[in-house]
């Protein structure tokens, strides 16, 4: 988890696929608990640096709000759907996430941006 | 069969559930009513601030504490980006008002090593909002 997080801080991505990746595989939990257990902390350690954000002014209202309404509804669903689904599905559908987080960072790195 | 969750879970699970439904209702009424005062050709902003914000380059929709969203509440009449950040201050408090109830819902089962546990990262969190706003 420590290096989850410290992987984040460095190369400006959301430590979540980490988080995941990590339960998954070396603590071996079962892929719903990993996802969930994410989710959680994800509120939290952005709960710590959105406070920081907020007060230097960064977080504007005529935006977030739209953003924010989106994450909510879509995340209200993935809830919903990712019960009805079998671990190994979950698991499965978590793979392009990660081939696309992996290539975005070697791309970021190579000087190329990925939409 | 579905399982039924212990109260614990039910408990932090209410609180994060209905936390979000909440700050998003707030966030969502406030830029529809700011939206249909501007749209009246009113000023949906307060004079000075804009001024101010103008002269120092910042956002004037931007609000940056607690105390600048409550001036701009009892204000006559209220601004409406003042819910929708009141909404989106709730939203970024949602996850720590969880972990508060999972600390008391640990405490009372007598589990020390979790209750100390949720209690350290609970302390972190409030420092973090400490600094964020002395900075």
């Amino acid at each position: 988890m420590f290096a989850a997080g410290l992987l984040s801080g460095l190369l400006g991505i959301g430590s979540g696929a980490f988080k995941v990746l990590a339960m998954d595989t070396f603590m071996r939990l079962p892929m719903k608990v990993s996802t969930a257990t994410s989710n959680f902390m994800i509120g939290l350690t952005a709960a710590a640096t959105a406070g920081v954000f907020f007060a230097r002014g960064d977080i504007e209202p005529l935006l977030a709000t739209p953003v924010a309404l989106g994450v909510l509804v879509g995340a209200s669903l993935g809830t919903i759907w990712m019960a009805r689904l079998r671990n190994r599905t979950v698991r499965a559908a978590f793979l392009p996430v990660l081939v696309y987080l992996s290539a975005s960072m070697i791309l970021r790195g190579l000087g190329v941006r990925l939409p | 069969v579905t399982a039924v969750p212990p109260p614990l879970e039910r408990a932090i699970s209410r609180v994060l559930f209905w936390g979000g439904v909440a700050s998003i209702a707030l966030a969502v009424i406030g830029l529809v009513l700011h939206f249909a005062i501007a749209g009246r050709g009113h000023a949906a902003l307060e004079l000075a601030r804009l001024q101010h914000r103008e002269a120092t380059g910042v956002s004037p929709f931007v609000f940056r504490s607690v105390g600048e969203i409550a001036d701009a509440l009892v204000r006559t009449p209220p601004e409406p980006l003042a819910l929708t950040a009141t909404g989106l201050l709730l939203l970024l408090v949602t996850p720590v008002a969880g972990l508060a109830v999972a600390a008391l819902g640990f405490a009372r089962s007598g589990d020390g090593d979790y209750t100390a546990i949720a209690a350290l990262v609970l302390a972190l969190l409030v420092v973090s909002f400490f600094l964020a706003g002395a900075a």
